[in-house]
């Protein structure tokens, strides 16, 4: 992994998305219409989202993403449940997923490096 | 409260195919539904596919015609706010049966094109930086901050290679 080239000193090829084409698609009906279409539906208890400056100047913290910490807040208070037990991270870097971890509350500062 | 009830996905990485082509292979098998709202999340066809009205390109390819659709661009946040958009449609009562459809195709430009027209996400001024120079910057304070390891970053890397 580390051997592989540079693309921004200290992160490495393998430590980036690919540039990549494809598609993905679902079909999301009222609650009161999904047994006509499966038994196995995947309900969305809640959908939280935020933002954040456009301004890396203005960004103050580079190892946190208070975006992610808000939207998260909002998505567990709308489900109404307070942890997860799996999740699916946006992951253009490797140190994004970390802090993303972090900030979601799945891991703890400090402690990632000892992992 | 709504649900998910059926799904599609093409292979990633680099395709042949052109975006509709995509965009057929994932609802190939969900336009036996009677979909009555298409939401597109993507963020670059302009700038990589050259075309403009993504959406309704799409539901005319996909003979959707009729169908009313809408496309949403948040960037990397694209795909959760595509669904929240659907959400809030069958919640309103506007939609019955919502199509959700992630779609991009990168892969016509070059890296460096890609790169550049990715960072155009920032403001004007501070287009120097690319995305993963911001990441770096992040990788750099953490392992300084946290005393933390060079390696336990590439783990993730690693991790998803398993």
């Amino acid at each position: 992994m580390l051997n592989s080239p540079v693309i921004s000193e200290p992160l490495t090829l393998y430590e980036f998305t690919p540039i990549s084409d494809g598609a993905t698609a679902i079909v999301i009906v009222r609650n009161e219409d999904v047994l006509s279409y499966t038994d196995k539906p995947v309900y969305i208890k809640g959908v939280g989202t935020s933002n954040y400056t456009s301004y890396v100047s203005e960004k103050g913290d580079f190892v946190t993403l208070p975006a992610v910490k808000e939207a998260s807040k909002k998505a567990f208070r709308k489900a109404k449940v307070e942890k997860a037990d799996f999740a699916e991270l946006h992951d253009m870097a490797t140190i994004l997923e970390i802090i993303q971890s972090e900030d979601l509350g799945f891991l703890e500062k400090e402690k990632v490096g000892r992992l | 409260m709504v649900a998910i009830v059926d799904y599609g996905i093409t292979k990633f990485g680099k395709r042949k195919e052109s975006i509709f082509e995509l965009a057929k292979e994932a609802t190939e098998k969900l336009l036996k539904y009677e979909i009555d709202y298409v939401i597109v999340s993507n963020s670059y066809s302009g700038e990589f596919n050259e075309m403009s009205g993504i959406s309704s390109l799409l539901t005319t390819y996909l003979n959707l015609d009729t169908v009313s659709s809408l496309r949403v661009d948040i960037t990397s946040g694209s795909g959760g706010s595509a669904i929240l958009v659907a959400k809030s449609l069958l919640e309103a009562k506007e939609a019955n049966t919502v199509l959700v459809l992630g779609v991009e195709k990168m892969s016509e430009k070059k890296t460096r094109e890609v790169t550049k027209i990715i960072s155009t996400l920032l403001p004007a001024e501070e287009r120097i930086a690319s995305l993963p120079s911001l990441a770096s910057l992040s990788a750099i304070e953490y392992m300084k901050r946290f005393n933390a390891p060079r390696e336990s970053i590439a783990q993730v890397a690693v991790k998803k290679s398993l």
